[in-house]
């Protein structure tokens, strides 16, 4: 277990002390700063605006840079959505993998354009070589992209002086998705190949095993896929079980690089955030504040899968080693639980063990990362989110010690708190009442049949496995609870329509209120400023999100989690 | 569903959600823009 621990703690440490560099590159990326690969890839990154038609001198206000975000991902979503329907009378399919049925389409798509990446599909068997590359690797580099451009234009508002430019939409993402991803992702694809992960275009490879029986072994473009499905806080795999699949994630090296590259975006972020408004301060009080909230997290996650099961032990089984049901013996309850923990606080949501197997304490862990969805966050909205709770923090404290709430300088009024209240109390709304139609709709099946299929565990953690599916789709998240029986129009169709609302909303309205601090005059700071950048308001920032997150998901946490636990002792 | 719909009935349904929703969320511009 010593060695599990240090482990962890080492992988900890080491994406901290990255994030520091890598926060410094992004915010010159993205001031027109200059860097040292701007010679391979500001030439890149030229031709695609050209090509694009766009001009990079060209500013939008909040409604222009909202919009061509919405209407460019409608048109994402239109064209991938046809190729996975058609994909089986498109080229590169050696597998001969048949067209996807359209709901579970509809569902797939908008859960890649929204970034989350929950998957009700196969990857090896439901999606061909073209639509690994073009549909499910294209969308996880833009739609990160996005989600870092809708940062970037949220933190010029919270600079802007009497502005109402944010920038320009698509040089952001082509940015991002140029300078950011695609070196940091060439990197980590050519890493995790030499740990093993495939890479080829050769169809799935068959095998005698000892019995003499033939058996097919799944491969394709599996380390491209990989790679970007961690940096970019996606998480859909290539092959169904995700990282916890050898293919996926052969060694405890490439378990170490593929949980680095799922944090070190989000948390450069926050680096990024202080160099950009050049308030190093505030960005270490935000930075601190997300760490009090995440190493709880991880701690209290190893704890109780090591542990062990309670139930199992009670048969005689051995639980020394931890709870291993559902783990991989190669990561271990350490690595296993550190990853679960990291993989929901940044909305990642790929898994290297089954979360539906977890500890009902330890399962409540991701849960609670989804709900807060601002420790440090996917990348660019997990910064969006924790910006509503610092408003929220700054309009309680301003009203506590009865000043007007400040923020950089700037009055927080009624606009900006109505604004962050839409995009607060959607999130409880999306989660909430999903959870109870489909409860509804469960308890009212009448074939005991498609009740089974639907949830082969009533009881406290068959809830557990539909509010896990509602909260993952609305953090845009996509690890599940996999014994829900998700492939369904039910879940196919609904969970589709919280990803894309639960997308746009959060993303939208922080912009908007962003932009309204913008076209405000920034007045100095005095002695009689409530100051953003002190240990105090990170303490105050810390417990606003606890009480909100305690008042908003206490209920349903006991009615799941906590009462399967206190059923298991 | 797709027995009862047909898989092309459906397959429209899906793109009309779709866009529905992203239309939606052009409506919400404006919303968040009048608040």
């Amino acid at each position: 277990m010593a060695t599990e621990y240090a482990a962890v703690a080492a992988t900890i440490l080491v994406t901290i002390g990255t994030s520091g560099l890598l926060g410094g590159y992004m915010c010159r990326v993205f001031t027109g700063g200059r860097t040292w690969l701007d010679q391979v890839l500001v030439p890149i990154e030229g031709v695609v605006l050209r090509v694009a038609g766009v001009d990079p001198a060209q500013q939008q206000d909040w409604k222009r840079y909202s919009a061509s975000l919405v209407i460019s991902n409608a048109v994402m979503w239109l064209a991938t959505w046809t190729i996975v329907t058609l994909q089986q009378y498109l080229p590169l399919n050696p597998d001969g993998i048949a067209n996807m049925e359209p709901a579970l389409a509809f569902n797939t798509i908008s859960s890649f354009v929204t970034n989350t990446n929950l998957q009700h599909y196969s990857g090896e068997t439901g999606l061909s070589d073209l639509s690994q590359m073009f549909v499910i690797t294209f969308l996880q580099f833009v739609t990160a992209g996005t989600g870092i451009a809708a940062a970037v234009a949220t933190i010029r508002g919270l600079a802007g002086n009497r502005t109402t430019e944010l920038g320009s939409f698509y040089v952001d993402m082509t940015r991002a998705t140029v300078r950011l991803f695609l070196p940091l992702a060439l990197v980590t694809s050519v890493v995790v190949m030499w740990q093993g992960v495939p890479q080829t275009f050769e169809k799935a490879a068959t095998a005698t095993t000892l019995e003499g029986r033939a058996q097919t072994i799944a491969r394709g473009v599996t380390a491209g896929v990989v790679s970007i499905k961690q940096l970019g806080t996606n998480g859909g795999g290539y092959f169904g079980p995700n990282s916890a699949h050898p293919f996926e994630n052969p060694t405890p090296l490439s378990n170490l690089v593929e949980t680095w590259a799922i944090t070190i975006i989000p948390m450069s972020m926050v680096v990024m955030l202080g160099a950009m408004l050049k308030r190093p301060r505030l960005a270490l009080v935000i930075y601190a504040t997300m760490l009090a909230l995440y190493l709880p997290m991880v701690v209290f996650a190893v704890a109780q899968e090591a542990g062990g099961n309670p139930a199992i032990a009670a048969i005689g089984v051995d639980q020394s080693t931890g709870s291993m049901e559902g783990k991989e013996v190669r990561n271990g309850v350490g690595m296993s639980a550190l990853w679960a923990a990291t993989t929901t606080v940044t909305s990642n949501g790929s898994v290297n063990a089954m979360h539906d197997s977890l500890t009902p304490l330890g399962g409540l862990v991701p849960l609670i990362g989804m709900w807060l969805n601002n420790v440090f966050g996917g990348v660019g909205v997990g910064f969006i989110n924790m910006l509503i709770f610092v408003i929220v923090a700054v309009f309680v404290a301003g009203m506590m010690v009865g000043r007007t709430p400040e923020f950089l300088g700037k009055k927080v009024e009624g606009r900006e708190m109505k604004l962050a209240s839409l995009a607060l109390l959607w999130h409880p709304l999306a989660i909430l009442v999903g959870t109870a139609v489909a409860c509804y709709a469960w308890a009212t099946t009448a074939d005991p049949g498609i009740a089974l299929g639907w949830l082969k565990n009533p009881g406290p953690h068959g809830f557990s496995e539909m509010l896990y599916e509602f909260t993952s789709s609305a953090a845009n998240n996509g690890s599940g609870f996999e014994g829900l029986g998700d492939n369904t129009p039910f879940w196919n169709i609904a969970t589709g329509l919280v990803m894309l609302l639960s997308r746009y909303i959060p993303i939208i309205a922080p912009l908007a209120m962003a932009a309204s601090l913008a076209a405000k005059p920034a007045a100095p700071e005095t002695a009689g400023s409530l100051r953003a950048d002190s240990a105090t308001f990170g303490m105050t920032l810390w417990m606003v999100i606890v009480i909100l997150g305690l008042l908003m998901f206490m209920p349903v946490a006991v009615l799941g989690p906590v009462a399967e636990y206190l059923a298991l002792r | 569903v797709v027995r009862v719909l047909g898989a092309r009935m459906l397959a429209a349904l899906m793109v009309v959600l779709a866009l529905v929703t992203f239309a939606s969320m052009l409506g919400f511009i404006v919303l968040c823009d009048r608040v």
